[in-house]
């Protein structure tokens, strides 16, 4: 009987210890940013972050951007999905735009804008935000 | 009877505790690109994700940036991108073109490569696309 206490407390001790100790508990100021995509008559926008989008809950949410370099121009493309399945992409050649793709991670909040009210057009412009309240 | 209450709280918290520090549920729209790379050895693809955790052991995908400010050989930056498949073959380019490295810099730890080698006896990179997308996130 004893020592099957003594085993129960030492489980639960071990267990404490495991979690004060493993990995840090999620606390902190936390944003959840899935992928949004809007726009007026004259343009249209996207927004979300690379890790809400990858863990939501639905299979559908995407959001990213590519750097291309060929031989004889650059090219950047940014292109989001959300959850009813709306996408937009805007591809520009400005080397500004290359740029601000450098300051990426994989929790970065991606917004994007383009000059069309279509599905794709120029973009106009691009944000990529780095902030601990997106990490995971 | 006790005794195995006991036991049952203990093992009890122990999981709670392991299940509570567990990282985030994995949905969401996922691509897992491994390394691929044409027979010629003139391309290479692949996300640093998909080949990391590939269930082989030989897949790998990246890219370096050097600055070497050495007096007798610098100063000169480059771009070095390389892969592995799982078949064991491999390819790799460089490059020194300014745009490249930059592409360079953009990497995270889950991006997708492509690099085109211009030709497999000078190495030079003709091409290079880096993806940062929430669909290569582990």
């Amino acid at each position: 009987m004893k020592t099957n206490l003594k085993k129960a407390l030492g489980l639960a001790a071990l267990s404490v210890t495991l979690l004060a100790n493993t990995i840090p508990t999620w606390a902190g100021f936390v944003t959840t940013s899935l992928v949004s995509i809007g726009g007026n008559q004259v343009s249209r926008w996207a927004s979300g972050s690379m890790e809400d989008a990858r863990y939501s809950a639905d299979s559908r949410q995407q959001i990213g951007c590519r750097a291309q370099i060929l031989s004889t121009y650059s090219w950047t493309t940014c292109y989001a999905t959300d959850s009813a399945g709306r996408t937009l992409l805007c591809g520009s050649g400005d080397w500004k735009f290359l740029e601000t793709l450098r300051g990426m991670t994989d929790s970065s909040q991606i917004y994007f804008e383009t000059n069309s009210t279509g599905s794709s057009g120029a973009c106009t412009n691009i944000v990529i935000a780095n902030s601990s309240d997106l990490l995971k | 009877m006790n005794a195995k209450l006991h036991k049952l709280i203990g093992t009890a918290a122990l999981g709670l505790a392991l299940f509570s520090n567990s990282l985030p549920a994995r949905a969401g729209l996922a691509t897992r690109n491994e390394v691929y790379i044409d027979p010629s050895g003139t391309t290479a693809q692949g996300s640093l994700t998909g080949a990391r955790y590939s269930a082989d052991n030989g897949q790998y995908i990246g890219c370096d940036v050097y600055f070497d400010r050495r007096p007798n050989s610098g100063p000169w930056a480059s771009a070095y991108c390389f892969a592995g498949d799982k078949t064991g073959r491999s390819t790799y380019c460089s490059s020194t073109d300014a745009r490249f490295i930059d592409a360079v810099k953009g990497m995270t730890d889950s991006s997708h490569l492509y690099f085109r080698v211009s030709s497999t006896f000078t190495r030079v990179c003709s091409d290079l696309e880096v993806t940062n997308d929430s669909a290569y996130l582990k």
